[in-house]
């Protein structure tokens, strides 16, 4: 979490607040004003109360789960799915979009099922493969590796394709091998395009893990969420729906960051 | 073999591409026949063609999408009305777009499907819930696009409008517009991906018809058949409308040019 929490204060908080401080004020304003707006109108129960309960209700109901446990029980198994997922995604999407990409061969092999699965809402395989690997943890990382490793691939073959024609004519010219071609120029030339594929297969990843869980499970982020809905304690509920709101959204803030980076780095 | 190649160099993308799907097909059918699959657990594709026959027979298929069909048209109908609306509406006038820029940037990954069972109590299972659950999930990538494509218009060719006395309206129709189609079909694009996730998903939890409800409940009463039936018309219906949605996508380019 470390990791996440510096990122983020170097991309979000530092440096914005000192160029553009009127956006963040008016955006603290607009949530203030909100939240103070959601308050008052469960309060005087202009909304019926058990639906949408009161900010002050949601903070109770979070605290107390912070406190005894349960939050963090369950956030980490959820988190181990989601990282063992993406790292398999990661281990398996890059290397095979950038031979996609390299290879015409291996690409006219692949495109047409990866396009097939890129095209197809790939949580539609929840079901199927909880009834194949059943409801532990195995499934939840098969649905975050399905969900997360298209977008890999798509984004590593892309990244190789609109390589600059120019710079691999250059680097034959003066007689790079294949190795210092894909090294020199290739790789380094697909990272934009392979760090928007990592923020695409982050969404997907945190989708896929909460839904398999919400589908089948007795842990996990997902359990809780499904467990106070059927229960209808929506305190409970909207806690734990603004969590995985928040940490899907760090996460994607973390590669926006490194986005930002490679671009200021590329264009000097 | 390089012959071969070289004489069906037209045919050859196509011939490869097919290669994974009839080596799955074949292997799957062939490993479920030798009993090295469990044929309840992972069927075969002579089972599944079988179950989608009498589906079609009996009509299932075609009440599955109907229903799926409704909730995504008016779901992803009413996301691209609300969505570019705001989304404009936040290109536009700036400190808008402050203010609604962290709720936005919430909702990316927020999990709405876990408010399904408030929503069937407020509104009733089936369509309703499905329905804003579409809506929920598809209208933040199109308010977001939308407002990148406004606000990243040319503010000379603007200011040249308003000195020819062009109102408003012909500023958003003559320049604003179609500047910004480029990002509005990409926030279409990602809503129709994401439309379909809400469709599949909302019948899981709060359907009680539908192509996700049929996944669902044939998974759970272990009707594997009539389930893979469900999911590849699940995968050819995203594969039509990906295509749709990228065929509309050149058209309103062209139109872009003339306009």
């Amino acid at each position: 979490m470390s990791l996440v929490d510096a990122a983020w204060q170097r991309s979000a908080v530092r440096a914005p607040v000192r160029q553009h401080a009127p956006p963040v004020a008016t955006a603290l304003m607009a949530m203030v004003v909100l939240l103070i707006a959601w308050q008052v109108a469960a309060r005087w129960g202009l909304v019926k109360h058990g639906y949408l309960p009161a900010p002050s209700a949601v903070a109770a109901a979070g605290l107390a789960m912070i406190r005894d446990g349960e939050l963090w029980e369950n956030a980490q198994l959820s988190l181990l799915e989601f990282a063992v997922g993406l790292a398999l995604s990661i281990g398996i999407g890059i290397p095979l979009g950038l031979l996609m990409g390299w290879f015409r061969t291996v690409r006219e092999v692949f495109e047409p099922l990866v396009m097939v699965l890129n095209a197809m809402p790939r949580i539609a395989l929840i079901p199927v493969i909880v009834v194949w690997l059943g409801i532990g943890a195995t499934s939840k990382i098969a649905v975050v590796l399905i969900g997360a490793v298209i977008p890999l691939v798509v984004n590593g073959m892309a990244g190789v394709r609109d390589a600059d024609g120019t710079l691999v004519r250059l680097a034959r010219s003066f007689c790079a091998s294949d190795l210092q071609l894909f090294l020199k120029i290739l790789l380094p030339g697909a990272v934009p395009s392979l760090l928007v594929g990592l923020r695409l297969a982050i969404g997907h990843a945190v989708i896929g893990v909460v839904l398999a869980e919400m589908y089948a499970s007795v842990r996990g982020m997902g359990y809780l969420l499904q467990t106070y809905g059927t229960n209808y304690e929506a305190a409970q509920l909207f806690f734990l729906v603004i969590v995985v709101s928040v940490v899907g959204y760090l996460a994607t803030a973390c590669v926006q960051a490194v986005e930002s980076r490679v671009q200021a780095w590329r264009q000097p | 073999m390089t012959g071969i190649a070289g004489r069906l160099s037209s045919a050859r993308p196509m011939t490869l591409g097919a290669l994974p799907f009839v080596a799955l097909v074949v292997a799957w059918e062939l490993l479920a026949r030798a009993h090295v699959l469990n044929r309840v657990l992972v069927s075969s594709p002579s089972l599944i063609a079988a179950a989608f026959l009498k589906q079609l027979h009996n009509g299932t298929i075609q009440r599955d999408l109907t229903a799926s069909a409704i909730e995504f048209v008016i779901g992803f109908g009413l996301s691209v009305v609300v969505g570019i609306v705001v989304g404009v509406a936040m290109g536009w006038y700036r400190p808008f777009s402050y203010a609604l820029a962290p709720p936005l940037w919430l909702s990316y990954n927020a999990p709405f499907f876990a408010l399904s069972p408030l929503l069937v109590v407020l509104l009733g299972l089936g369509t309703p819930t499905v329905v804003t659950i579409v809506f929920l999930i598809t209208v933040v990538p199109i308010v977001a696009n939308a407002a990148v494509g406004v606000r990243n218009v040319d503010r000379t060719l603007v200011r040249a409008a308003r000195s020819f006395g062009a109102t408003d309206l012909q500023i958003f129709r003559k320049v604003a517009l179609p500047a910004s189609i480029p990002y509005l079909m990409a926030g279409l694009r990602l809503g129709v991906g994401r439309a379909l996730i809400g469709v599949i998903a909302g019948e899981f939890f709060g359907g009680k018809a539908g192509l996700g409800y049929s996944i669902s409940y044939f998974a759970g009463t272990l009707q594997t058949d009539n389930m893979m039936v469900s999911v590849v018309i699940t995968a050819v219906i995203g594969v039509i409308l990906t295509q749709g949605a990228n065929r509309l996508e050149r058209w309103l380019d062209a139109w872009r040019g003339w306009s």
